[in-house]
Parts: C-alpha cells; structure tokens; sequence
C-alpha cells in the first residue's frame, strides 16, 4: 500500500498532513488543561482559605494507592510510547499488544480508584451536601471532598476516554493497518493517553500528599 | 497570482452551490464554503430570535412597572436575548461564516485541515440550539445569561438544559479554533509569508486562539454551576465554605476574552473593506496585525473589570484596573491605520462604506466608555446600570455587528455572484445606524441617571428616555427586515456580479464568484503582499 | 519516498524511552516518601518540583516535543502560562481581599454539613 494513498485530498503531502493533526492534537491537548485548570484554581484558593482541614483530609486519603496508581499510568505511557515505535517499524502485532497493554493500565488504574471511592463512600467522606464523615468536621472539609471527588472524576473520564481511543486503535492496529507510512493516528492517542498521565502527575501529591 | 481565465463579468457555470443539490450533498459535505453558507442561515435565525427578544423587552419597558409581561417572565427573556446573542449569534457570526468561507481560499488551499471536523461542528452548534430551544419552550431559566450563583444554583427555573446547551455549543466554538489555527500554520500556498498574509485572516487567526484558550475554562464553571445545582456539591455555595466570587473569576476568565472573539473577526473585516473602499494600500499593515495578537493575549489579563463592586481583593482590582486600559491601546492602534488607510484613499461610498463608517464611530465612542469604566471608581457608579448595557451593546451591536453587516454586503457576490440592490442597502444601513444611535444614547443617559439594568420596573422620571429607546429599536428592526428583504430578493434576482466587482486586491477575488468547489481552476502562488494597490516606489520608479 | 524530514536519531529510541520510565518511577517512589517525612509546607514545594521534572520528562520525551517544531512547544507553553494567569489571580484575590469577605469570616459556616 503505497503511503501516498492516505494522504487526504486537500493536503500538499504526508509531512503536511502529519503537521497539521500534530498541532490539531496538541492545540486540543491545551484546551484540556484550560479544562482543568478552573479546577486548579478552585483548589488553589480553598486551600488557602482551609490550609488545616487540607491537611487532616488529605492525609485521610490512601497515599500508597495513589502512588501505585501513578506508576500504573506511568508504565501505560511507557506502553503507548512503545506502541508509536512498534507502529513506525510496522509491527502490527507488538503494536496492538502494547496498546492493550496500556489499556489494561487504565483500567487497573480506575479499578484502584474504584476502591478508593468505595471506600469514601463508606466512610461518609464525601462532597458537599452528602458530607458525612465524623472524624473530620471543621469547616472546609467538605469542600476538601468535593474537589477531590471533582477533580480525580473529571480525570476518570478522561482515562476511560483514552482507554477508549486506545482500544478502538489496537483493533484497527489487529488489521495491520498502520505501517512506516500511516502511523498518525497512533501517535496522536499516544498523546492524549501522556496528558492523561501528565494531569495525574499534578493530581497526586495537590491531593494526596499536602 | 493571476487572476482566473474566467469572464470578467457574467456567471460561472459551475460553481460550488450547484456542484450537487440534493439535501444529503449540504447535510454531508465537506466543503468549508458550504459549512459556511449553513452557518450563515443559523446565525441569522439566533439574530432574529435573540433581536425578537429585546424587543419584546423593550416594549415593556414603555412604561413603568409592568406592561404587558410579569417580572419572572421579563427576567426570562433578558436570560434568553442574553444566551442566544451571545454564544448563538456573536460568537459563530464572523468566524464561522466568513472565517470558514474566506480562509482556505485566502490563503491558496482546497479547504480547512479538517474538513470533517468542520463539519462536525455545524452539528455540534444545532444540538447546543436544540437544548437551549428545549429549555426556552420550558420557561427558560431567569438568571441573566451571566449565571452568577449562588442564585443560578439554587432557582428553580430550567437552568440545566441551557447549561448544557451552552457546553455543547462551547465544543463546535473549540473545534473551529483548531481547525482555522491549524489551517493557517499548515496550509498557506507557496510564497504566503505570514507577512503577506490578509488582515483579515490575522484577526480570525487571533480570534481562534483565543476560542482555544477560553472556552475550555467556560465548559468547566458551566459545569460546576450544574453538579452544584444538580447534586449539591457547593463549591460556590457560602454555606460550606464556597466563594460565589470564585464562580465570577471563572465565568468572566472565559466572558471577557469572549467579546474580543466577537469584535477582533469585526475588526478584520474593517482592515479588509477598508483597504477595498480607499483602495489604498493598508497603512501600517504589520501594526494592525500584531495588534490583532496583542487584543488576543492581553484581552486575558483584565477580567476582573467585571468584579470591581462584587468584593475581590484590592490587588486584583488596581491590577485589572490597569490592565484594562492597556488593552485599549490596541484597537485605538488599528483605528489610526484605518484612518490612515482612508486618508487620501479613492473612496466611493457604497453600502459596506457606509458600514465601516458607523463601526468606526460606534467602536470609538463605545470603546471609550469601555475605558471610562475600566477606572474602578467611576464604575462603583455605574455598575449594574444602563450605562454598562449601552457600552457593551455599543461595541456589541454597534460595532460588532456592523463589522458583520459590512461583511455580509462586501462578500456577497462573492458567496452567491450577485449583486444587491446598493440604494436600498444605503437606505437600511441609514436606518440602521440612526436607529442605533436613538436606542442606546438614551440608555447612557438613563445609566448615569441611576437606572439599574435587569429591572422590571422604574420611576417614572425615567420613562421618557426609555420610550426614546424602545422607539430607536423600532427603527433598528425595520432596518434588519428591509435587509433581509432585498438580500433574499438578491440571491435570485440580483444582476451577475462577475469575478470582482468592487475592483479589491483581496486575494479571495481573484477566483470566481462563486467559486468552484475546489476554490480555484489552479492552486495559486503568491508573489505579492496582500491589499496591495499601489506598486512600492522602488518598482514604479523602475518601470 | 516518505519522511525524509524524519531521520532516525530524531526519534525517541526504546531504549531512551525504557530509561526515562526507569526514571518516572523513581520519582514517583521518591514523591510518596518525602511526604512521610513530613517537612511542612516543603513537602509540597518539593513534591511540586518533582512533579514539575516528570511531567517534563512526559512532555519533552514521550510527547516528543523534544524533537518536534516550534508551534507546537509555543501552543503548550501557553495554555501552561494561562493555567497559572487563572490561579495567581483567584489567589492574589483571596489574599488581598478584605476580611469579612473571605468563605472563613461567614457566620453561617459551622462545620462542613452547613444548617
């Protein structure tokens, strides 16, 4: 299959093209953090206001699951990074076992985070107006929750997004059609799954290690 | 780049509108100048829903206490004009119209880098219509499209479904920020330097940067303002130790740099017809295209001009005092090279001149008190009165969709290769900027005399200067309709325009009216600099 | 003939790739136990650096901006720079606000559950 034939029309060649997703994908790559960073804010501020009910919170939080979270998004970046090379060097099989590698990571990933909110739940631990937790109860405890639950959920769904996209990629890379030529597509969810990881990266000590 | 081998005058045999026309040709194309005409369509419904609106906020407003409508209902309908002129109307009008029209072929490509994405936001704009449309049949929500909380989270009128509208919508605006920036930095045709590149195209190219910026942030407070009015999380809510004024940084982080994706496309357009009506070479070009990217990037440093009275802190208020003014200096920038452009210019006055003239005067005197109130302690008086509602719909209306106006009449033969009838277009545009003039002078004056904005009700002292208002707004509709008439009568019965009939060096001429769905008979190249009339002396003086 | 503007020295190798994961994980074991140690408002700032070099090494290496044009690093480092505009203003308002205004000074504030 000559590499010329997945040139889309209006494009002058493949260089043109691969470009232009790059950029398309690191400019949406940037409205992701612009998502984000309104979260950000909001915990900027209130911890701030509610430094001490921060700290007693957060050190309520299992600190050693998240860290085995953060390395599991981790080995799936190293994953997918492996995927893109095994793409170029037009290995289809590696390249679809290291993307379903990486999907499993994401899905370990959530299973553990699963744990953890069973868990709050449990407890009471949870945000605004269902707050019910009776061994933190000064003010902005709440509030502490509520931004936990809002920002590590927010995050979920983006690694349930990416999971998606990998999956949907190893099923086409099964077909054999990504090669030396067509490896776009490849990279550019290899992309959105490393700011996936990258967004984790700030979550884990704002939330878990104050 | 040579013009095509085309007749001068007389019309194309195939062009772009007749290249395929069943319904699924429209509903499934990929063709950006089509995605643009489908726009267009859309836009012009928002702007008569949302005109229909303040008009029927208007006639309450002939007299004191209630009219015709009950206060909710009044409420009601300035959250509606609100919502659909801003995120249905203002924002899509220029760039996703023009924009997606004008681009590709300015810059020598077949179409945008996405086309399919392109697409995919016409949609993405008609599900965000429909759910705000949904939420309008049902009452409507009563907050002002402004959304403050601790009300928005806590009214019991249908707020959830324009939220969701209004993220929805903030996808399609995302999703054409991409596309255009990525089209601009990819596709430009050989020996297209960014030096040479139309004004026009530097403003939508601000203009997507900054939909890329802000949107994102709108989507996360609309949200947050649902989970909260929805689930009762309260993060904004006093009681559990939220700041409702955090929901203002984060809503007008987002609504600030907002009007400058409405004005900066305007602003465009301006550089264009401007250089086309003097038919001048651009005074100070390179001026007028970093300013396009100074309003762009700085418009993001003074948002806290909307919270002066609300109680942030008091280094955010001096700082975005300041700021604010600093951004002005940008646009008094491209005001002087418009000036400049214009002077000694071979002007003659057609119906886009009379347009620029009317931008060029509302921009000034709306930007100035935009400057006026950006000084903390004039605003303490003026905040929440009609004095803020006038300046913003003197840039909003007034300048913002006269730049719109000046692009719908100055591209037409080029969209449809007709001509409108010019003496009924200097009739409605006479009308139009008079009847402006009368709506929102009245309101300045009613807004330093201490009428507060979203009020139902007023003292009587007040009712003259409102029924002068509600009068100018008549004359404004009737203007918009004459428009719409002779517009829609244009694009069947309208003399062929031919290639080029206002004689501009706009690159987007040298292709037929309309033009061919690939854009052009062949890919041009660019051998000269853009807007350019007059030879350089070193040329001319050579020849 | 494609990628000619592609060479294989400007593309990220499996083994540099396999060193920097080596790396990450590291970091990241070294973030969980400098929280134990409990230094105060340090841990953060330490955390934060470290978090801070990860996602760099993410970014630069993973994300190949390293050997990628100037577009793309200008597009990132701008949404970057905006996400801290955000946050140093909503801070610098809590901050400088009057008292009273705070979320802390409301008299209806007792305990997280509200009345």
């Amino acid at each position: 299959m000559l590499p010329e034939s997945h040139v889309q029309e209006h494009f002058a060649n493949m260089e043109v093209q691969r470009q232009a997703a790059r950029l398309g994908m690191w400019a949406f790559l940037g409205t992701e953090v612009l998502l984000f960073a309104g979260l950000f804010a909001a915990y900027a501020e209130y911890r701030s206001l509610f430094h001490e009910t921060f700290v007693l919170s957060s050190r309520h939080l299992d600190a050693i699951m998240a860290t085995v979270e953060t390395a599991v998004l981790i080995t799936g970046s190293f994953a997918v990074v492996m995927a893109h090379h095994y793409a170029r060097s037009s290995r289809s099989g590696m390249t679809c076992l290291s993307l379903l590698v990486a999907v499993g990571t994401g899905l370990a990933f959530l299973a553990l985070h699963g744990i953890e909110y069973v868990h709050h739940f449990e407890e009471g631990a949870l945000p605004g107006k269902y707050y019910h937790f009776p061994e933190i109860q000064t003010a902005g405890a709440s509030m502490f929750f509520s931004l936990y639950f809002l920002m590590t959920g927010l995050h979920s769904l983006h690694v349930i997004a990416g999971a998606g996209v990998l999956a949907w990629l190893a099923w086409r890379a099964s077909s054999g059609e990504f090669s030396r030529g067509n490896y776009n597509a490849v990279e550019m969810g290899g992309l959105y799954w490393h700011l996936v990881d990258v967004i984790w990266i700030f979550l884990f000590p704002l939330l878990y290690l104050i | 780049m040579s013009p095509s081998a085309l007749d001068e005058v007389g019309f194309p045999e195939h062009h772009y509108l007749n290249a395929g026309t069943t319904v699924r040709s429209w509903l499934l194309t990929t063709d950006h100048k089509r995605i643009g005409v489908m726009y267009l369509v859309a836009v012009i419904l928002a702007l008569f829903l949302g005109g229909m609106f303040a008009l029927l906020l208007r006639f309450e407003h002939l007299t004191p206490g209630p009219t015709y409508i009950d206060a909710v209902t009044y409420n009601r309908f300035f959250t509606l004009h609100g919502v659909i002129m801003v995120w249905f109307f203002l924002i899509p009008a220029i760039p996703s119209v023009f924009g997606n029209f004008l681009l590709p072929i300015m810059i020598g490509a077949k179409d945008v880098a996405f086309p399919r994405l392109n697409l995919a936001s016409v949609y993405i704009y008609a599900v965000g219509a429909a759910f705000t449309t949904w939420a309008m049949i049902h009452g409507g929500a009563d907050t002002g499209w402004t959304f403050y909380t601790p009300y928005s989270t806590t009214t019991s009128t249908v707020v959830a479904p324009i939220l969701l509208g209004i993220f929805i919508l903030g996808f399609s605006t995302i999703v054409t920020g991409i596309n255009f920036i990525v089209t601009i930095h990819t596709m430009r045709g050989p020996g297209l330097t960014w030096m040479r590149l139309p004004l026009f195209v530097w403003a939508i190219y601000g203009t997507a940067i900054i939909q890329v910026l802000a949107t994102p942030v709108l989507g996360l407070v609309l949200l947050l303002v649902g989970v909260e009015h929805v689930l009762g999380f309260g993060l904004f809510d006093p009681a559990r130790g939220g700041d409702p004024i955090l929901f203002q940084h984060l809503f007008w982080f987002y609504s600030h740099p907002a009007v400058y994706i409405m004005i900066l496309p305007a602003m465009g357009v301006i550089s264009e017809t401007v250089a086309a009506a003097a038919r001048k070479n651009v005074f100070g070009y390179r001026a007028v295209a970093y300013s396009s990217l100074g309003i762009a990037l700085v418009g993001f440093f003074t948002w806290g001009h909307h919270m002066f009275v609300a109680g942030q802190g008091v280094f955010d208020a001096g700082a975005f005092g300041v700021l604010s003014m600093f951004v002005g200096i940008f646009t008094s920038i491209k005001v002087f090279t418009w000036v400049g452009t214009l002077y000694r210019g071979a002007i003659r006055f057609t119906t886009p001149f009379a347009y620029i003239c009317g931008f060029l005067y509302f921009l000034v005197f709306g930007g100035m008190t935009g400057i006026a109130v950006a000084t903390v302690s004039l605003d303490v008086h003026w905040h929440d009165t009609y004095f803020v509602v006038a300046d913003f719909l003197f840039i909003m209306v007034g300048a913002a969709l006269m730049g719109f106006l000046a692009a719908l009449h100055y591209w037409f033969p080029k969209m449809f290769g007709r001509m409108y009838h010019e003496g009924w277009g200097l009739v409605s545009a006479t009308l139009i900027i008079l009847g402006f003039n009368a709506t929102f002078i009245p309101q300045f004056l009613l807004g330093n005399l201490g009428m507060p904005r979203r009020y139902y009700d007023y003292p009587v002292r007040f009712q003259s200067l409102h029924v002068a208002s509600t009068a100018g707004s008549t004359l404004l509709f009737f203007g918009f309709v004459i428009i719409f008439i002779y517009l829609v009568l244009a694009l069947k019965y309208g003399r062929a325009a031919g290639r080029n009939p206002w004689g501009s060096r706009g690159f987007e001429w040298d292709t037929s009216s309309p033009p061919p769905t690939h854009n052009f008979e062949q890919l041009p190249v660019f051998t000269h600099g853009p807007h350019e009339y007059q030879l350089a002396p070193e040329v001319s003086n050579a020849a | 003939m494609v990628d000619t503007a592609e060479a294989e020295h400007d593309e990220l190798s499996p083994a540099r790739s396999a060193m920097i994961y080596f790396v990450l994980l590291v970091l990241t074991v070294a973030t969980y136990s400098l929280s134990r140690l409990h230094l105060g408002t340090w841990t953060l700032v330490i955390a934060m650096v470290i978090a801070i070099v990860k996602a760099s090494l993410v970014a630069l290496f993973f994300m190949q901006l390293w050997y990628h044009r100037g577009s793309v690093r200008l597009a990132i480092a701008i949404a970057v720079l905006w996400l801290f505009l955000l946050m140093f203003f909503v801070v610098a308002d809590v901050k400088t606000r009057y008292p009273l205004a705070n979320p802390t000074a409301n008299p209806m504030l007792v305990g997280p559950s509200g009345p």
